[in-house]
């Protein structure tokens, strides 16, 4: 049976997802964030960390309309386009300082029908305390194509 | 990636807009512009690039080769570094808006438009 890390992200609500463990680089507390207009809803801020501009995410409002709880848990993922590509660097909301957790081969599960909000960026489930909880395609939810989808533009 | 580093910055409500010098014809305090006697599309914008009717502004930036002009507070030349310049991310990209590019700009973030996709934003509004 094999193990591996993972954050456990909360986005209140009852939001909860996970992230691998090498995609998510940093925390921070209460960063300068700005707002860019004509952007979704969704995603309207950008912080800079380490002189890059990064978009900031609000997963509860791009799920459920509902604006993050807090403004000043932010985490700093990492994802990739394509292996060849550069890792880009990205802000996500969180409710709550996201906690390490181990998941094990057999907690996986299918991703439940009340959850199905996840499914288009959901790559795998798992069952963790009586809780499906979707593990984020982070490089997918941060991609043109999930932008283009929900926009119905190219 | 954006041609030209000369820029103009267009503050108005706390919104910075950086906008190739390339794309503007004329910049002017607006009782100047009056005197020209031209007839320009004036818009008078918010910091969410939305019209608004507040007349903190003193000048008057008319984009090139068209009778649209911008409001503004102050304007300012500036050369930008083009590796300093940060493409917008995809997942926060719009087909109706203007920003192309994002820019550090004394401790603010600026947001980059071409001229003419910006008057072309401005003729939706």
């Amino acid at each position: 049976m094999t193990t591996s890390k993972a954050w456990l992200l909360d986005f209140g609500y009852g939001l909860q997802a996970a992230v691998g463990y090498n995609e998510m680089w940093q925390i921070l507390m209460s960063p300068k964030i700005f707002e860019i207009p004509c952007t979704p809803k969704y995603c309207n801020q950008v912080l800079v960390f380490q002189d890059r501009i990064l978009p900031l995410l609000d997963i509860s409002y791009l799920l459920i309309g509902k604006k993050s709880i807090r403004d000043d848990v932010v985490g700093i993922a990492l994802y990739q386009d394509d292996a060849k590509k550069p890792v880009k660097y990205a802000g996500i909301n969180c409710a709550s300082i996201p906690q390490s957790i181990n998941v094990s081969d057999d907690q996986m599960c299918e991703l439940p029908s009340e959850l199905q909000y996840w499914k288009p960026f959901c790559l795998s489930c798992f069952y963790r305390e009586n809780q499906a909880i979707p593990i984020i395609n982070l490089a997918y939810i941060f991609s043109l194509e999930f932008n283009s989808l929900q926009f119905g533009w190219k | 990636m954006l041609l030209n580093n000369i820029y103009l910055i267009l503050k108005f409500d706390d919104r910075y807009l950086l906008v190739p010098q390339s794309d503007i014809e004329l910049v002017e305090t607006i009782s100047t512009f009056t005197q020209y006697g031209l007839e320009a599309m004036v818009f008078n914008l918010n910091k969410d690039l939305l019209i608004q009717n507040s007349n903190q502004c003193k000048f008057i930036v008319l984009f090139k080769s068209t009778m649209v002009a911008l409001l503004c507070e102050e304007v300012e030349k500036i050369k930008i570094d083009e590796t300093e310049i940060q493409e917008l991310s995809p997942v926060m990209r719009l087909s109706k808006s203007p920003i192309t590019h994002l820019v550090t700009y004394k401790d603010q973030i600026a947001c980059v438009c071409k001229g003419k996709t910006l008057v072309k934003y401005l003729l939706k509004l």
